[in-house]
């Protein structure tokens, strides 16, 4: 697997597309603190407090890495629903399969890109709020004293944000290997995200729907991962621990469905 | 008797109803070239498919004699390649991808096959012809035992076009087997050893084009009387069917019954003022073989 992991990263370094989406990601995420920052003047002077407190750099890994989840979501949801999908659209799966003796390989190799998209996506999504965070600390004059404890709150937000970006990168991959395009493997993750955002708290409103699994499904487990970041978690959420085991399932079950199906299905030609 | 590089034997595809491939028994030998024939939707693309494992078959097998696929190149229904990339840079991520060649090597391929100079630009600026030669480029990475290839010289210009045709025999002189695919009979003609014939998935024959050609020989005879002609040589010993075409008798004999057809027609006082053998072409027995097989369909 190795050739095929060299040769996929080599493509992936190469891509327009992958560049444009880290900048855009800085970008993204650089330009919230400052239309965060800019935007204060409008508010009371204990909400100015409060949100200061929240942009300093020492509190970024707590507060900041949310904003950074948020655009690594649909960067990592689009590269991997890319990835495979493009490889059909552009014929390409054949030239590469046709000199590869396991399929198995091909698509490891082609996860093993997402996978490390996704972590330098985490690292340039921290690095843009630490940068994001520094501007503003020094633009507005506030502390910015780091506390003894920065880099590791700093490490262990950054590897929350990677696990929770797994599970629906996933799903993109899963629906665009099997449909063979990239708009309907981020359109089945958008549709599914959101219809569990929106409808999750209408299910928990009504006691007549006690039976609906709130707690087994990925936003919520998602949640729950990152609330670990924050100095005082929402406890409606579930145990971390419990999280990170519901998440891996859903992965695996995932991963292991775009295997099946990328290993029982004949490559037609045309 | 060249040792064997590819053998399929009972080799079926079937996708529902459709019958693809056809129990297709075919071999492929070392440091021939193979001429793979067929009308569309014969069934070639499909048996080549599952030659190289992208198509699974239904029933039967593919023994490519312990030559692994990285030693294989192949263009599949054209070719198709990285749009971002630059040609050279699409050259290098397959030699990644199957453990390949160096730089040295890369520049080696791009410039036999005549896109040195434009190898920096992006493979979606290419022209038809371009991207041809980066797929032949693309076959011949790795030190390739089999090579496969459809319709290779489609979209050259006529230079190119000769190039590649100068190109696949000498593949073949250093040892490596070339499976052709192409719907251009006189290229096949010109460039191949042996051909196979395929129909609606059927192997409808196979063997040397020399063979298949002689099979259709027939004596061309210039007269002036060719209706008394005809009815002369009809039911002669030796000689099958008479025709008269293009103002010359089509006599189905071999040149042993020339001297017999010359003493007859002289006798009735008719002179021959030509007489020679002719085969007819690969094109000729190609569509002959195919439109047989339709009507028997």
């Amino acid at each position: 697997m190795a050739p095929l992991l060299r040769s996929e990263l080599f493509r992936l370094t190469h891509r327009m597309m992958t560049r444009v989406m880290l900048l855009a990601m800085v970008a993204l995420i650089v330009g919230a603190y400052v239309l965060l920052w800019s935007s204060s003047g409008s508010l009371s002077e204990a909400e100015q407090l409060d949100q200061e407190e929240h942009m300093r750099l020492t509190n970024a890994p707590e507060y900041g890495m949310d904003i950074a989840y948020q655009v690594g979501f649909l960067l990592s949801v689009i590269l991997a629903s890319s990835s495979i999908a493009t490889e059909y659209g552009w014929g390409t799966i054949r030239t590469v399969l046709a000199r590869t003796d396991s399929r198995s390989a091909f698509l490891g190799a082609k996860l093993m890109g997402v996978v490390v998209f996704i972590g330098v996506s985490t690292l340039t999504g921290a690095a843009s709020v630490f940068a994001g965070s520094a501007i503003v600390t020094a633009a507005g004059g506030l502390d910015a004293q780091l506390d003894g404890g920065f880099a590791t709150r700093a490490l262990l937000s950054c590897g929350r944000v990677f696990v929770v970006l797994i599970p629906y990168a996933s799903l993109g991959f899963l629906v665009a290997l099997w449909s063979r395009t990239t708009a309907a493997g981020i359109v089945v993750v958008v549709v599914a995200f959101y219809a569990e955002v929106l409808l999750t708290p209408l299910f928990e409103a009504d006691g007549a729907f006690s039976w609906f699994p709130e707690d087994w499904l990925i936003y919520r487990n998602v949640r729950a991962i990152l609330e670990l970041n924050s100095p005082a978690p929402d406890l409606s959420f579930p145990d971390a621990w419990f999280g990170l085991g519901v998440l891996a399932v859903y992965s695996t079950g995932f991963l292991a469905a775009a295997f099946w199906r990328f290993n029982t299905r004949d490559v037609t030609l045309s | 008797m060249q040792e064997v590089v590819l053998r399929t034997r009972g080799l079926t595809k079937r996708f529902g109803d459709l019958v693809a491939v056809d129990n297709l028994d075919l071999e492929v030998r070392r440091g021939e070239v193979l001429g793979f024939l067929g009308p569309n939707g014969s069934g070639k693309s499909t048996t080549v498919g599952m030659i190289l494992g992208l198509i699974r078959p239904t029933a039967g097998s593919v023994d490519r004699m312990g030559i692994p696929l990285q030693r294989i190149g192949a263009i599949i229904e054209g070719p198709a390649f990285y749009p971002f990339l630059s040609g050279r840079d699409n050259l290098r991520a397959l030699a990644l991808a199957v453990n390949g060649m160096g730089e040295r090597d890369i520049e080696q391929v791009l410039n036999l096959v005549g896109l040195g100079s434009s190898a920096h630009r992006k493979y979606q600026t290419y022209s038809l012809g371009m991207k041809q030669r980066l797929g032949i480029a693309s076959t011949l990475l790795c030190d390739p035992e089999l090579v496969i290839l459809d319709e290779p010289t489609n979209g050259l210009d006529p230079a190119g076009q000769q190039e590649i045709r100068a190109l696949i025999p000498r593949l073949a002189e250093e040892g490596r087997s070339v499976l052709l695919a192409s719907h251009l009979l006189h290229e096949v003609e010109q460039i191949c050893d042996r051909v196979a014939i395929l129909r609606r998935g059927k192997l409808l024959a196979e063997g040397l084009i020399s063979e298949l050609t002689q099979q259709q020989a027939y004596l061309e005879i210039g007269v002036s009387d060719l209706a008394t002609a005809r009815e002369l040589l009809s039911g002669l010993e030796g000689v099958g069917g008479v025709t008269i075409e293009e103002g010359f008798l089509h006599v189905d004999a071999d040149a042993s019954s020339g001297s017999l057809i010359t003493k007859t027609l002289a006798e009735a006082g008719i002179y021959v003022s030509s007489l020679s053998q002719k085969h007819n072409s690969l094109e000729d027995v190609f569509l002959e073989l195919t439109a047989e097989s339709s009507a028997v369909q």
